[in-house]
């Protein structure tokens, strides 16, 4: 595994801080689906400059969005 | 069964009432739903009432237009006063808003009646799934297939007549998978064309509001009521909407038409029967005068990554209070798969964003050299219900997504059929704001084809 993926012990310490408490075959199928978001998250990683811009900026005149 | 211009036309004629109209769509629901269950709720009484209004009007003033005493639905996150708007889940069971979402007070506006809110995956992601309070729609062309989603409920209903169009949501590829799926026409327009509001979110920066119908010139007339800016949706576009239906005519020869079969060939090998339509699709194109030429994108994975940690990340800030405080009142797919929001960080999603400024970068430049694209949109026919799994959206790539990252308008329109006899799709783009150019092409397309003239057998459902 890729040293950036968190390891099964690792995600399931994470899951516990963020404030879940999931059964450990919750935390199998979670933690194996995590491997795919995970190499999702290295390809976006990486090609931009240090000045590259988000595809969402900032708008200061923003209005309140009605619900 | 008509389509909505027909329908539309012989009702200003005289020839069609409204009244029958509904009332033959509330019987067709009453023989169908039982098994599709398309339906979360049907507002029988207020729509025998809205179609008794829009005929006296008719009979006194003549039809506001196409839409005026047409059967049409919404799904489940469009807002609708009075009326409870779920998302299809336990978690929202008791949410009954006090306004209707602008598109739908749009849609009534130009005369739709509304039969009632249509099922959807929860909160527009989670499903197939049958923990929740109403089961999941089925496919009419077969009921052990699958719909597609997340505007299940819209798909079906409009595949088997029980509605002339409908309201979708596309956050990644939640109009067009459906459409695909259920061998119906769903047009993803330019993100901010259609406003969001009063439409529960997925993920903000990814979300469309758009129909579903029978044909790409009924998604036409759908669109021209639903599209137009509102400025308390800060996304919406405020930019003047052409006529979509009048800028079906013409044609698309000279058009030039990228075909991006990496996308099929390559980064996502299809059944051969999609190749073999997508194949076809091109010849239609060419035999209608378009030029088609191959072009090159960013793989496929590149989008769907994008999209999706995007996505992720956005859903998972809007759910992430209930899934701490109310995570059984989740079905089980939809909170385990935005669950995977809570294990990205803030750098993943600002990563994905300047990503995402880069893809759009290159879509732009092939836009620079043709006028539409063509391109997959499902790997094949709808498979079986029982084979769609909690975590398939993370397995492989998505043919949709690239057009949710973009923003860019994204047709789906059905191309023929496979050999179970399930509806095949392919997905007709452009840049953003051609809208009517893309509706254009699907619209010539469907009519050079056959494909729209087979509807899904009915007599086993009932």
């Amino acid at each position: 595994m890729d040293e950036t993926r968190l390891t099964f012990e690792s995600f399931a310490s994470l899951a516990e801080r963020l404030g879940y408490s999931l059964s450990t075959s919750q935390l199998r199928e979670l933690h194996e689906a995590y491997g795919h978001v995970a190499k999702m998250a290295e390809r976006v990683r990486g090609t931009a400059s240090l000045t590259a811009e988000s595809a969402m900026v900032f708008a200061p005149n923003a209005k309140a969005r009605r619900s | 069964m008509h389509t909505i211009a027909e329908a539309g036309a012989l009702i200003a004629a005289r020839k069609l009432s409204p009244v029958e109209l509904v009332k033959s769509r509330l019987d067709l629901i009453d023989r169908l739903d039982g098994k599709l269950h398309a339906f979360v709720k049907v507002t029988r009484e207020e729509a025998l009432d809205a179609a008794k209004r829009a005929e006296a009007e008719i009979m006194a003033h003549g039809p506001k237009g196409p839409l005026h005493g047409i059967p049409v639905a919404h799904k489940d996150i469009y807002s609708t006063r009075g009326l409870a708007t779920t998302a299809h889940s336990k978690v929202l069971a008791r949410h009954v808003p006090d306004a209707d979402a602008l598109t739908v007070a749009r849609l009534a506006t130009a005369g739709a009646v509304s039969l009632g809110k249509l099922a959807t995956h929860e909160f527009a992601w989670g499903g197939p799934s049958f923990d929740l309070p109403w089961p999941p729609a089925r496919n009419p062309w077969n009921l052990d297939h699958f719909t597609g989603g997340s505007s299940s409920g819209t798909g079906a209903a409009v595949a088997a007549g029980l509605i002339f169009g409908g309201t979708g949501s596309d956050t990644g590829g939640s109009i067009r998978l459906p459409a695909a799926f259920c061998g119906v026409a769903g047009f993803k327009p330019t993100y901010g064309l259609c406003p969001r509001t009063g439409i529960l979110p997925l993920a903000n920066s990814l979300d469309h509001a758009g129909p579903l119908a029978w044909t790409v010139e009924d998604c036409a007339l759908l669109l021209q009521a639903m599209a137009g800016h509102d400025p308390s949706d800060p996304a919406s576009a405020n930019v003047t909407i052409p006529d979509f239906r009048a800028a079906l005519d013409g044609s698309v020869k000279g058009v030039r038409i990228g075909f991006v079969r990496h996308f099929h060939e390559l980064d996502y090998p299809v059944e051969e029967t999609t190749k073999k339509a997508l194949d076809e699709a091109g010849k239609v194109f060419e035999d209608l005068g378009a030029d088609l030429r191959d072009v090159e994108l960013p793989p496929l994975q590149d989008w769907t990554a994008c999209g999706m940690i995007v996505m992720l990340s956005e859903a998972y800030a809007v759910h992430e209070e209930w899934l701490k405080t109310k995570p059984q009142e989740y079905g089980e797919i939809f909170r385990d798969r935005v669950l995977m929001g809570a294990f990205l960080s803030a750098a993943d999603y600002v990563h994905a964003q300047r990503k995402r400024r880069e893809l759009c970068a290159a879509l732009a430049r092939v836009f620079e050299d043709v006028d539409l694209l063509l391109c997959a949109i499902t790997p094949g026919g709808a498979p079986l219900m029982d084979d769609v799994t909690k975590m398939s959206s993370f397995e492989r790539p998505s043919f949709s997504f690239p057009f949710n990252v973009a923003g860019t308008p994204a047709l789906a329109v059905r191309a023929g059929f496979d050999e179970a006899g399930l509806p095949l799709g392919v997905q007709i783009a452009g840049p953003a704001f051609a809208d009517a150019n893309v509706l254009r092409a699907g619209h010539h397309y469907e009519r050079a084809t056959t494909w729209s003239k087979k509807r899904p057998r009915l007599d086993g459902i009932g």
